[in-house]
């Protein structure tokens, strides 16, 4: 069983990778790293601006629970967190900032071709797969904390779920199209060893 | 080439993505989640 899920996940996802290296060969972005680029762009800038993320997060987390907005969320017990905190970096990237973010992206940029505005179809897109990006946390947030349906969630709880993913996504983003999955994946995974791994540890 | 050394690297990351993904069903038995405690004062207000 295991083996024909690695299989499908395998299949599905190196597609989604393949159609998001299409587009952005279309849309002129670096696609799975900027090659110019050297270890800094790879390596160092994703893991600041994934622990400088990480730690918003976990601001923003502290500041809803103290005013009783929220009663946080639930996290991966250590050190599986550590294993998710990859899982979640890898399939997100190619599923939200390869695949979503550059079919929007190549979508909205053939219809604003006459404007010329790849910029703003690329922070369209950006927007809309952090949108995306979100509401795919309500299941597996839903099921952790044993909720059944969407109105047993308090709006201020989704306003934090949404805010908090809407960051890390827009931050990923930026990533992606500066220098491509590989920083995209870093920002994310580093932001999460922070959300999920240690910010667990110290609250 | 510059086509060649991507996919090469995106191939690594999807190789690795499906090992990771069984490694985290296998080892991670959902009672290891930390549960959260739904404190029904807190349920919604959103209309069903």
């Amino acid at each position: 069983m295991g083996l024909v899920n690695a299989a499908i996940i395998l299949v599905v996802y190196g597609l989604l990778g393949l159609i998001g290296l299409w587009t952005a060969g279309k849309l002129g972005l670096p696609g799975i790293v900027r090659e110019a680029a050297g270890w800094k762009a790879w390596i160092l800038r994703p893991l600041l601006l994934g622990v400088g993320t990480g730690i918003i997060l976990c601001l923003g987390d502290w500041i809803f629970i103290h005013a009783g907005w929220s009663q946080g969320f639930p996290h991966p017990s250590f050190p599986f967190s550590l294993i998710a905190s990859a899982t979640a970096g890898i399939g997100e990237e190619i599923m939200f900032r390869s695949f979503v973010m550059g079919l929007w992206a190549f979508l909205l940029n053939a219809l604003l071709k006459r404007s010329q505005a790849t910029r703003l179809a690329l922070w369209l897109a950006n927007v809309i797969a952090a949108l995306a990006f979100s509401a795919s946390h309500l299941p597996a947030m839903m099921l952790l904390s044993g909720l059944t349906t969407l109105a047993q969630i308090s709006v201020t709880t989704l306003v934090e779920l949404f805010l908090l993913n809407i960051i890390i996504s827009l931050i990923a983003g930026e990533r992606y199209m500066r220098d491509g999955l590989v920083a995209a994946i870093g920002a994310h995974f580093w932001a999460d060893i922070i959300w999920h791994v240690i910010w667990p540890l110290v609250f | 080439m510059k086509n060649k050394k991507q996919l090469v690297i995106l191939g690594i990351i999807i190789l690795i993505y499906p090992l990771l993904a069984i490694l985290t069903y296998m080892v991670i038995p959902m009672d290891e989640i930390a549960p959260v405690q739904y404190n029904p004062s807190m349920t919604s207000t959103i209309p069903a």
